[in-house]
């Protein structure tokens, strides 16, 4: 099969100072690479804001920009770079990769899309498959995600075919927050949307200059009051929902509107 | 190096603002839609962007909380050189000046509300000028307005109450107890506030008067930040507001040298420390009559508008921290006598004295820190135009402690500072060590303001953090 594919001629070239020449470049690359993916996130964890997003964002890139300069200087080392030589190592490769890592290849494919399309960033608040979390880096065949719990999860980028994929701040550092309050009918609600909208404004943690909303729904139960703000940065939206939740509570109690509970049976 | 050449008067943006231009208040008021911030050369921009990310990265290898620190070794002036070469503007001048340029506003129909809204940037002089309306007469400078009314005091200062928090009723019942019915102004807006649900009601029912046209006849002056905050809670009001035109090159090099000027009788010569080039006098406007004086100038001017937001205060807060006396001879007669930096002039020539470049100073720094408290304790700074501990922790909702160590902490890096009543850090002529001195009180009552040196630092730092910043 080997000599089918021509393969045989194609490696009859390669020496041992060719192996440790492509050896040392492989080596060093991956040092190279291993610093961007340790000193860069570093970097941005010190900065915040908008460059600590495009620093994290740059990594996977730069990942695979070593990755193809390091291919394009290793190949012609090991093998002549004629045209039937291209073809049947590329040719071989692609027939391992189909058979025996096919999923494998799925994931490292849809890394490389990953990076084209960025449906998700580091940085990015994501929701896969039911999992919530900060995506901390995006590796060769997945991404990682840390859950609110401090879990690490490991997504495949195969996910991309087939998930939903949910992201709260797109590359941006402006995440949506909301709030709910269920709150016991007959009360002025004009009023209340009026109090909520106000308790947003006043937190210390809002982004003032984007929409602070109150929606409203009328449940079986009662109303569904949905208050809606950005808070200054998305790490900071469990605090800035739990609060924004305590002081609505605190402000609809001086206001006697009472909130819901739903029965809760036992022994 | 290409120099820019800063001329006297600006005449093409003059003309564009239409309004009433005094050397106190150069370029007069401005729609604030109209507001453009001046531009630094591309190497003072290029190098204070590095120079910004790299101290940031330094900061984070070594925990040094470094002050301002000057980067030469010529001697700085003293108190009473710096009072001669860059007094600020006079109080009550700079007061008239508000009180003309609203005057002109009106007259000219620019402004048809009943109450004039003034916002400005932090250290623009605003709130300083309009404390003292009531001691400045209508009409003292513009003919129609000596027509329409005799020189008489006419406008009477609002303060705020006591106690900020209170319901709509009371808010209500306080503003009818107000003298609204005879000219008023209202010096800042953002001390008749806190950020908190029972701190709006004043701010609300005055806002809803002002939009009735049912507050009489006043003025408002307003920080930017405040009126960034308010202008988001009522993002369909139209209120109009007005502010002082920023400070191009041009107006900030004629209006320090107008500054120079009041204590000596002749245009005090400023020039660089390194090079020579001219900083003052400003190049003469072009005559048919006479020959111009060939003097390259440095382009210090342009880059201090630039750095200093074209805000006022700052611009004057930096420019008398790159005034430097020659070392030989100003040194020691300085210390001897307290003369003005005129020993070293030749016999027939003005004042002269000296700066260094821009890049030689080295501004107060935010200290870098994991938590957020540093920037809800500066934005709740900015947003109220300066609060006392008290105020602090209740529109932060701190603790106690962590307030006192981040306030200990923005004190010592010269960041924040304390201001005794009425005092303005950026007009007024005070060193950090006065300052370092109140803080050394720790009192209750401290009124912790951001001290001019360090804004620029400080919006940037809040800019990125993601704080809502003012437009300005």
């Amino acid at each position: 099969m080997m000599e089918g594919l021509g393969i045989k001629d194609a490696l009859d070239s390669i020496t041992t100072q060719a192996l440790w020449q492509a050896l040392i470049l492989i080596v060093m690359a991956s040092l190279l690479t291993w610093a961007v993916q340790k000193v860069f996130p570093r970097i941005a964890a010190k900065l915040g804001g908008k460059p600590r997003l495009y620093l994290l964002a740059s990594v996977p890139l730069l990942r695979l920009l070593i990755i193809v300069i390091t291919v394009i200087l290793v190949v012609p080392i090991l093998v002549t770079p004629s045209f039937e030589n291209m073809v049947a190592i590329f040719g071989a490769l692609a027939l391992v990769l189909g058979f025996a890592f096919k999923e494998y290849a799925n994931s490292l494919i849809a890394g490389i899309v990953t990076l084209y399309e960025m449906p998700y960033r580091p940085g990015d608040w994501i929701e896969i498959d039911g999992q919530y979390g900060e995506v901390r880096a995006i590796d060769t065949r997945a991404a990682k995600l840390l859950t609110p719990d401090d879990t690490l999860i490991i997504v495949p980028h195969s996910k991309l075919w087939s998930s939903l994929i949910a992201n709260g701040n797109d590359g941006s550092d402006n995440l949506m927050c909301v709030a709910e309050f269920h709150l016991q009918p007959h009360h002025d609600m004009a009023r209340v949307m009026t109090l909520l909208r106000t308790v947003a404004f006043t937190h210390p943690l809002t982004k003032t200059w984007k929409p602070v909303l109150v929606v409203v729904s009328n449940k079986p139960w009662g109303m569904v009051y949905r208050l809606k703000a950005y808070p200054i940065e998305p790490s900071a939206q469990f605090r800035f929902i739990s609060e924004l939740t305590a002081t609505g509570a605190q402000v609809m109690a001086t206001e006697g509107v009472g909130f819901v509970s739903a029965p809760v049976t036992g022994k | 190096m290409a120099k820019h050449k800063p001329k006297q008067g600006d005449s093409e943006s003059e003309k564009n603002s239409g309004v009433n231009n005094s050397s106190v208040l150069p370029g007069g008021l401005i729609p604030v839609e109209k507001w453009a911030r001046a531009e630094a050369s591309v190497k003072r921009s290029v190098t204070g962007s590095l120079t910004h990310w790299v101290g940031q990265l330094k900061a984070t290898i070594s925990r040094q909380e470094q002050a301002f620190e000057s980067l030469d070794d010529l001697p700085e002036l003293n108190d009473k050189q710096l009072h001669r070469m860059a007094p600020g503007p006079d109080r009550k001048d700079h007061a008239q000046a508000f009180v003309d340029a609203v005057l002109v506003l009106r007259e000219q129909g620019h402004c048809r509300r009943p109450v004039v809204l003034l916002v400005a940037p932090p250290f623009s002089g605003v709130s300083r000028a309009l404390r003292y309306f009531p001691e400045c007469s209508l009409g003292s400078n513009t003919e129609s307005a000596q027509a329409i009314a005799p020189a008489t005091s006419a406008y009477h200062l609002i303060l705020p109450p006591d106690n900020l928090l209170m319901s709509e009723d009371a808010a209500r019942e306080w503003w009818q107890q107000q003298p609204l019915d005879r000219p008023w102004v209202i010096s800042e807006l953002a001390a008749f506030w806190r950020r908190h649900g029972s701190g709006l009601a004043l701010v609300q029912e005055l806002l809803r008067r002002v939009a009735q046209n049912s507050a009489g006849e006043g003025v408002i002056g307003c920080s930017s930040w405040c009126w960034q905050f308010w202008s988001s809670y009522y993002p369909d009001a139209q209120f109009a507001p007005w502010m002082p035109a920023p400070m191009t090159t041009e107006r900030l090099g004629a209006w320090l040298q107008q500054q120079a000027c009041h204590n000596h009788d002749e245009v005090p010569v400023v020039r660089m420390a390194t090079d020579g080039l001219y900083v003052l006098p400003l190049e003469p406007e072009e005559t048919d009559d006479e020959p111009r004086k060939k003097r390259k100038h440095s382009d210090l001017l342009r880059n201090l508008a630039a750095d200093s937001r074209g805000i006022p205060g700052i611009a004057l807060s930096i420019w008398r921290r790159v005034l430097r006396a020659r070392p030989e001879a100003d040194a020691e007669d300085g210390e001897e006598d307290g003369d003005e930096p005129t020993s070293n002039q030749h016999p027939e020539e003005s004042p002269h004295c000296w700066v260094v470049p821009l890049d030689k100073l080295s501004l107060p720094a935010i200290p870098i820190s994991s938590e957020r408290n540093l920037g809800l304790v500066l934005h709740a700074l900015l947003i109220h135009d300066g609060l006392n501990i008290a105020g602090l922790k209740l529109v932060t909702s701190m603790p106690e402690p962590d307030l006192s160590l981040a306030l200990a902490r923005l004190s010592r890096a010269d960041i924040i500072g304390c201001d005794p009543p009425g005092q303005d850090a950026a007009f007024d002529l005070r060193r950090p060590a006065q300052q370092s001195a109140a803080y050394q009180e720790m009192s209750p009552d401290a009124f912790w303001r951001v001290a001019p040196l360090g804004y620029p630092s400080v919006r940037r730092h809040l800019q990125n953090w993601g704080f809502p910043v003012d437009s300005f």
